[in-house]
This record gives C-alpha cells, sequence and structure tokens, in this order.
C-alpha cells in the first residue's frame, strides 16, 4: 500500500468519525467525550425513529478493516448485494460484456471491503489483443480493474459505449479507454482511472498490487 | 480594504457521528474563517419574510408567492445603459453556481459548489466570514452545487451535498447544530435551498436517478430536530399509495420511485399552506413502474406545521421523460378565468406546457388551463376540465427501444427561476425550444436502486441529444401575459441553450444570463427589447438578484458555469455544424455586483 492510499484512507477515516477524531484534536477532556458519548448513546434509537435513518447508521458501522483499500491477495465479488458472496472466477466474466462494479473481499476473514466507496471497482474483459502492451502487463487472461470513481467528480463511470470498448461518467460524459490504461477519451476529466493490477489463483481474481494512482478528484490527497 | 490575515475562528468539535443522529448541536472544527464579525445583524422574522421589503432579498425567489421580482426602480429602462460593475468578489470554486445572493439590511449571503456560505458587505464586497462544510472526503454527487440557504432569526441554514441541513450563526459563521437529512451514500444528496417557514426549515434531497424515494422534511431552526417529513411517493395504506400498480417484475416499485423534491417551494401565508414542486419518476421508464405514480410531476399543497399533504396536481401521469415538476407554481392572486378572478398558481413547466391552476379551499387544486409554450411531441392534447395528456405513444420511452422525444429530458424549462412582474401582468420564462433526445430504456438489474448507482434505467451513452432543426437556435426568453394567457413577446438567444434564472423590477426590467456568450442582459419588460449587456467572467446560471443599501440599488448575480449546463453545451457544440455554438465557455464563481453611477 503506498503512503498516498493510506494517508488518503486515514482522511476519510477521520471524516466519516468527526465526533472522536475531532475531539482529540481540540483537546476535549475525557469526561467531555465520555458525556458527549452517554449523550449519542441515548440519543440513537430516537434518532432514528424520528428520521429513519437506519440505513444511514448500518452505514456508519463498517468496520475499518472494510475501508481499506484493496490489499494484494484480496478477490472480488459482485458490488450488488443481492449478488455478493461468491469470489469472482476468469470464467465468471464473458469477452465485452459491460463492465461490472465489483468491491474487493478480504479472502482470509470474507470481510467485503464496502466501506468506502474509493473500493468500488470496474471489472471487464476485453480481447487481449485489444489491450495496449501496458495494459496487459496489469491485467489477467484479458481482464483488466479500474476504479469505478471519476477522475472528474467522482462519480461511478458505470456508462458503457459498446462500439469503442470504452467507459463513460453517466454524471458528466467523461469518456475513459479501459484498452489503454483507463487514459481519458473526451471530456472533463483531466487524468486516467486509475488501475488495479490483477493477477489470478486458480481461476480466482486476484488483487496483485495497489491501484496504481491515488482515487478521487481535486487535487491529490496531501 | 481591511487587510487579510483573518482571525480563525476554531469552533468547538462535533458531538454526534454523522448519521447516527439526527441533530447535534455543536460544530466541527474549522469549518469557518471568520474576518469581521457581523454587527447589529437584523433579525429576520416571520412577518419581515411576508411582507419582502424590497431593499432585501430574503428568500430564494425573493417573496414567498416565487415571483422573482423587485420593487426597485433607481435601475430603470431609461438609464440601465448606465450600469456598472460597482464590485466583484471570487468564490475560488469552479463548477455550477446555481445560488442567488440573499441580502438582509446590507448583509449578502453567497452559497458556493461543494458548501461553502461566503457572508459578505452587500455594498463593498468585505468579507465578513466564510464557512467551508465538511463534505465526507469520497464524497460524489451528480449535482455539486448548492442553491442558496434560507434566513430565520439570527441564523443561516446551509444544506449540505451530504445531506445534511445546518444551522449557522449569521454574524460569525459558527455552525450551531445540524441535521442529518438525506443519505447521499444512496444519492440523496441535497442540492436545493431551503425555505424557512414559521421557525421551520425545509429541504428535500434529490435522487431521482437513483431510486430514491423522494421527501420534505422540515427540521425546527432553534434545535435541529426533525419537526416532520413527508414521502412525496405515499406508502401503503396513504391516498394515492394505488396509483402504483403492483404489475411485473417491480411490484414494489413505489419504494424507490423517484419523486425528488429538489427545489424551494412556495408559500401562502394568507392560507398557510405551502405549495411544493415533485420530481421526476424512478427509473425514468415508466413502464418499470405501471399506474399514474402519484405524486410524481406534480405539484403539492402542504401543511407547513405537518407536512400533511392537503392536495395535488399532477401535470402528467406515469411520467417517463424526466420531465421532473421539482418547480413550485407561482402565486397569483386576482388572475382572471372566464368572469371571474381566482387565487391562481401559474407555472411554466418542464414538459413544455405553461399550467394556470387555481388554489382551493384546504388546499385543494384546481386545474384552468396548459398552452404548450415549446414543441412537445410526446402529448396530443390536454383533457379540457382536467389537463390529462393524451399521449402520442411513439414518444413515450418505454424498455427495450429507441424512442425519441420533444422537449428534451432538460424540458421546456428546467430549474431556472421564471418572473412574475405584477406592473406589466406578465411572466418571464427562460424557455429551450427546438431541442429534442433520445434513449434505449433498459432494465437495470445488474444494479440495485438507492445503492448510489446512477439509475435512471439508461445508459448514458445511448443518450442522443440533438437540435431538431439545426438552422435555429435553442435559448429563448418568452414573456407571457398572465391574464390573456398569450405570449407577448419572445427573445431568440440563437446558438445557445438558456439556463438562465430571471429578474424583473418595477424598473420596467427583466435580468437574466444563462447563455454560452457570457452576457448579463437587461431586457425591456413589455417590448423585449435588449437594452443593456455586459460579458461576465463566467456563464452565471445563478438567479439574478435586487437589493438596495443607502438608498441605492444594486443587481446581483454569481456568474460561474458547470453541471448540466456546461455539459449540455459541450455535447451541442461538438455536434453543430454552423461554427456559431461556442464551445469554450470559461469556468470560474464571481460574485457580481451593478449599480448606477453615483450622481
Amino acid at each position: 500500500m503506498t503512503k498516498d492510499n493510506n494517508d488518503m484512507h486515514a482522511d476519510l477515516n477521520k471524516s466519516t468519525c468527526c465526533a472522536c477524531s475531532q475531539a482529540n484534536e481540540n483537546n476535549v477532556t475525557d469526561n467531555k467525550r465520555r458525556s458527549i458519548l452517554k449523550y449519542l448513546a441515548a440519543s440513537i434509537p430516537a434518532a432514528n425513529l424520528l428520521t429513519g435513518n437506519t440505513a444511514l447508521a448500518a452505514m456508519k458501522k463498517k468496520s475499518p478493516e472494510s475501508k481499506l483499500p484493496p490489499q494484494v491477495g484480496d478477490r472480488l465479488t459482485y458490488f450488488n448485494k443481492r449478488l455478493r458472496g461468491p469470489k469472482l472466477t476468469i470464467s465468471d466474466l464473458e469477452i465485452s460484456d459491460k463492465q461490472t462494479l465489483v468491491v474487493p473481499i478480504d479472502p482470509n476473514t470474507g470481510e467485503v471491503r464496502d466501506g468506502s466507496r474509493y473500493n468500488q471497482i470496474l471489472l471487464q474483459k476485453l480481447s487481449i489483443e485489444h489491450l495496449s502492451e501496458d495494459t496487459q502487463k496489469i491485467s489477467t487472461h484479458g481482464i483488466v480493474a479500474y476504479t469505478a470513481i471519476c477522475t472528474h467528480n467522482g462519480c461511478p463511470v458505470t456508462g458503457w459505449v459498446k462500439d469503442e470498448e470504452n467507459y463513460m461518467c453517466p454524471c458528466h460524459q467523461s469518456v475513459f479507454d479501459p484498452k489503454n490504461g483507463g487514459s481519458v477519451v473526451s471530456g472533463p476529466a483531466a487524468r486516467n482511472l486509475p488501475a488495479l493490477p490483477l493477477t489470478e489463483e486458480n481461476g480466482e481474481l486476484v488483487v496483485a498490487a495497489e491501484f496504481n494512482s491515488w482515487i478521487g478528484f481535486g487535487k491529490p490527497p496531501k | 480594504m481591511k487587510p487579510f490575515g483573518f482571525k480563525m475562528k476554531y469552533l468547538s468539535c462535533c458531538i454526534g457521528a454523522v448519521g447516527l443522529m439526527s441533530s447535534y448541536s455543536v460544530a466541527a472544527a474549522n469549518l469557518t474563517t471568520l474576518n469581521k464579525k457581523i454587527e447589529n445583524y437584523k433579525t429576520v422574522t416571520h412577518e419581515r419574510l411576508v411582507e419582502a421589503a424590497p431593499q432585501d432579498w430574503l428568500l430564494p425567489k425573493g417573496n414567498y408567492e416565487g415571483w422573482m421580482f423587485s420593487k426597485l426602480k433607481e435601475i430603470n429602462s431609461k438609464n440601465v445603459k448606465q450600469l456598472k460593475p460597482v464590485w466583484t468578489y471570487s468564490t475560488n470554486l469552479d463548477s455550477g453556481h446555481e445560488a442567488p445572493a440573499l441580502v438582509n439590511d446590507g448583509v449578502m449571503f453567497v452559497s458556493t459548489p461543494y458548501n461553502n456560505v461566503i457572508a459578505l458587505d452587500a455594498k463593498t464586497g468585505q468579507l465578513y466570514w466564510r464557512y467551508k462544510h465538511d463534505n465526507p472526503a469520497d464524497l460524489s454527487v451528480m449535482h455539486n452545487t448548492s442553491r442558496g440557504v434560507a434566513l430565520w432569526g439570527d441564523k443561516v441554514y446551509a444544506a449540505g451535498l451530504d445531506g445534511t441541513l445546518n444551522a449557522l450563526d449569521a454574524k460569525t459563521g459558527e455552525r450551531l447544530c445540524q441535521s442529518q437529512i438525506g443519505d447521499w451514500s444512496i444519492g440523496a444528496y441535497i442540492s436545493s435551498a431551503p425555505l424557512a417557514v414559521k421557525g421551520k426549515i425545509m429541504v428535500g434531497p434529490s435522487g431521482g436517478e437513483y431510486g430514491v424515494r423522494g421527501f420534505l422534511e422540515a427540521m425546527d431552526a432553534d434545535t435541529c430536530e426533525t419537526a416532520w417529513k413527508t414521502y412525496s411517493v405515499p406508502g401503503p395504506g396513504e391516498p394515492g399509495h394505488e396509483t402504483w400498480k403492483k404489475q411485473g417484475k417491480r411490484p414494489d416499485a413505489w419504494k424507490y420511485g423517484g419523486g425528488s423534491m429538489w427545489m424551494p417551494g412556495n408559500y401562502d401565508a394568507e392560507a398557510d399552506m405551502l405549495y411544493w414542486g415533485v420530481g421526476n419518476g424512478s427509473p425514468w421508464l415508466g413502464d418499470q413502474r405501471p399506474g399514474d405514480n402519484l405524486y410524481v410531476a406534480s405539484a403539492l399543497a402542504m401543511n407547513p406545521d405537518d407536512g400533511k399533504i392537503k392536495g395535488h396536481y399532477q401535470y402528467h401521469y406515469n411520467d417517463s421523460w424526466d420531465w421532473a415538476a421539482m418547480n413550485a407554481p407561482m402565486l397569483i392572486d386576482g388572475i382572471k378565468d372566464g368572469g371571474k378572478k381566482v387565487k391562481g398558481l401559474v407555472s411554466p413547466q418542464r414538459n413544455g406546457y405553461m399550467y394556470w391552476l387555481e388554489r382551493k379551499a384546504e388546499g385543494k387544486i384546481g386545474y384552468l388551463e396548459g398552452k404548450e409554450f415549446v414543441d412537445n411531441n410526446a402529448f396530443k392534447s390536454l383533457d379540457p376540465k382536467t389537463g390529462r395528456p393524451t399521449y402520442d405513444y411513439d414518444h413515450v420511452p418505454v424498455t427495450g427501444k429507441r424512442v425519441d422525444y420533444c422537449p428534451s429530458l432538460w424540458g421546456g424549462k428546467n430549474w431556472p427561476y421564471e418572473s412574475y412582474n405584477p406592473e406589466t401582468g406578465m411572466m418571464y420564462v427562460p424557455a429551450n425550444d427546438n431541442l429534442c433526445n433520445s434513449f434505449i430504456g433498459k432494465w437495470q438489474d445488474d444494479i440495485e436502486p438507492a445503492s448510489g448507482q446512477f439509475w435512471a434505467g439508461i445508459d448514458i451513452p445511448e443518450l442522443d441529444v440533438y437540435v431538431a432543426d439545426p438552422s435555429k437556435g435553442v435559448g429563448q426568453m418568452q414573456a407571457w401575459s398572465v391574464n390573456s394567457r398569450e405570449k407577448v413577446w419572445q427573445h431568440d438567444y440563437g446558438k445557445t441553450m438558456n439556463w438562465g434564472p430571471v429578474l424583473s423590477t418595477s424598473g420596467n426590467l427583466v435580468f437574466s444570463a444563462g447563455t454560452n456568450d457570457r452576457m448579463l442582459r437587461a431586457f425591456d419588460a413589455k417590448t423585449g427589447e435588449v437594452l443593456w449587456e455586459f460579458p461576465l467572467n463566467s456563464t452565471a446560471i445563478a438567479p439574478p438578484v435586487s437589493y438596495e443599501v443607502d438608498g441605492k440599488q444594486y443587481i446581483a448575480i454569481t456568474a460561474g458555469y458547470g453541471v448540466d449546463a456546461h455539459w449540455t453545451n459541450g455535447v451541442l457544440a461538438a455536434k453543430d455544424e454552423s461554427g456559431e455554438w461556442i464551445t469554450d465557455v470559461p469556468e470560474g464563481g464571481v460574485i457580481w455586483v451593478f449599480a448606477l453611477p453615483d450622481a
């Protein structure tokens, strides 16, 4: 894992857990923090009844491991919760089907790393001869993986331009070429879609290395 | 000018884990840069909001009736040629700036993309404070804009793209409390301006392209606690639920049927009734959610005290075009209907029709007339008694087939506000005609609704947007007589869409921008003659407003091209063969303020 990625996810955890991290930063006393936690605990059920924010509450219960970026050795499974579970194999993908939205899964614990949007990944099988030389190096059996997070504004890049075999972001129409390292073809995005190098073990798709660039949009994380 | 070297206002730490509570009462740290505390801030009361005194601009549309009208007339059709910029202020942000400047007794508040709120001296442009909302690091939304703030008491209320509604101290910008309204991770982010009514702050999230069931929520202005929440799609046992037929492969379509209430509503203070607009159905394809689908594409009358729906009018049933009815109708008293005068609701709608409706007792809404103001090829006719359209099914999108229709999914008029001028008796409509599109409806079972993924039932690369007659333009300003129900004048902008909200004034003027040539224009309100124009740094798609400080009238507008306005321009410019469509429109947010030279 790169320092950048670690920092980015640390930032993310900080932002989604502002009560604890910012309390520390501001030297709030332990007593005060305990009273805050007490207040929080007392307020949660009533608040959820009022607003129906159970989905929000569930989202925030994600474990720290689920927020880690894809780890070397991780497997992949479907983002769609109805389909989620099986570790994806080479034979699960057909050439030139539309990209599939997937998330990493810890092979040892079975934990799905869906605690951060930045872990949403586009997976697709393309003809090996259509892939650039560099893209072939980060693919396995013609299967490529890229972040789903658009480098323009962060929307998931779920549009599929069939004729050109490109990806299009539904928000602002940035187009990326998965055959050529996720390069920008057109639209407002300023940099490539970061790629996730893949390999395989016993037919299962395996994360071979970290993303080759930082995930997100705007300025790079500090 | 006060020198920089801001005094940083360190705010106390938040006490609520985001999402675990509906409200929490102390702000996160380091969100506000305080340059100068506002002294003698004038408290915003119910009476002041109802009065809508012309020196202020306290509401998103200027008054509760939604008129976008100013009674000021120092700047008028005789002297507008002398109008000059008097100050500007860079927001330091790109993308689409869609917020009107709210002005309270000489203090201006502007919200920006990604949820900064900037407080300025409205006379000089000097900064009081800037609040930078703490959106999550991995947040992304389809429209990263903000359409304004609300004022109540001594606080400023700003929604966040992260689905929060935040109460700020108007004098310092310090965040005092917040409420979690929507879950952005499923697509329920907020771009709308909140509306303050009688001590409650009301706002609804977006999400019509994400399988989110729309709703409007009211928050107590003092405590940030939820006061009420009303879904736009009725649940089991509620009136209207039967219009979501349990047929086909998605019998529970109502659960993620869209109907976002993503623009601020209007308020009838005399009748104590809210009027709010409801957006498109989700997914866009009506055949995936059989039935009329109340209250999608409707206007709602609601009780502001408890949020109960008292009446409705559905402009078109089983919406299949993304023709959201998110803009609430304007409230106009005394409009003529035959030989009588009625309390009216008037609204140019995204579906390309202009509607005259009647406010009846207890919130009931009656239909008076509907007229086409841009070409609509999907409606054959409207029922003369009810306004219910008869569809031409060649132009109703369906699953599995490419279907074309006009106006495009952005409609004959999108969110930019129209204006009503009671002195000319006209309404001024930012319209787009001659623009159509086609797409193939998709059954999306690879992605779940409300999972934060685009779920409109189409694959965006297959969306074809085109000008029907390439020899003609698209963007227009139309002026209609409210009483004769006829168009009085029209200005054609040529090869550009029009994304400019409209302001009219007692100075016989109509102000609007929104075109790809970056111009802010002033029209003669009676004739449509362009009397003045000025090139801004970027195209302004925010509402122009007017206010007065120390007896001097100002016109303010924030430039900053972005979101749908920007990318539709790119798509259409790429297709244009005439060379007349301007491609390169710079971005960048700048607040512009204009006035006449001192005498």
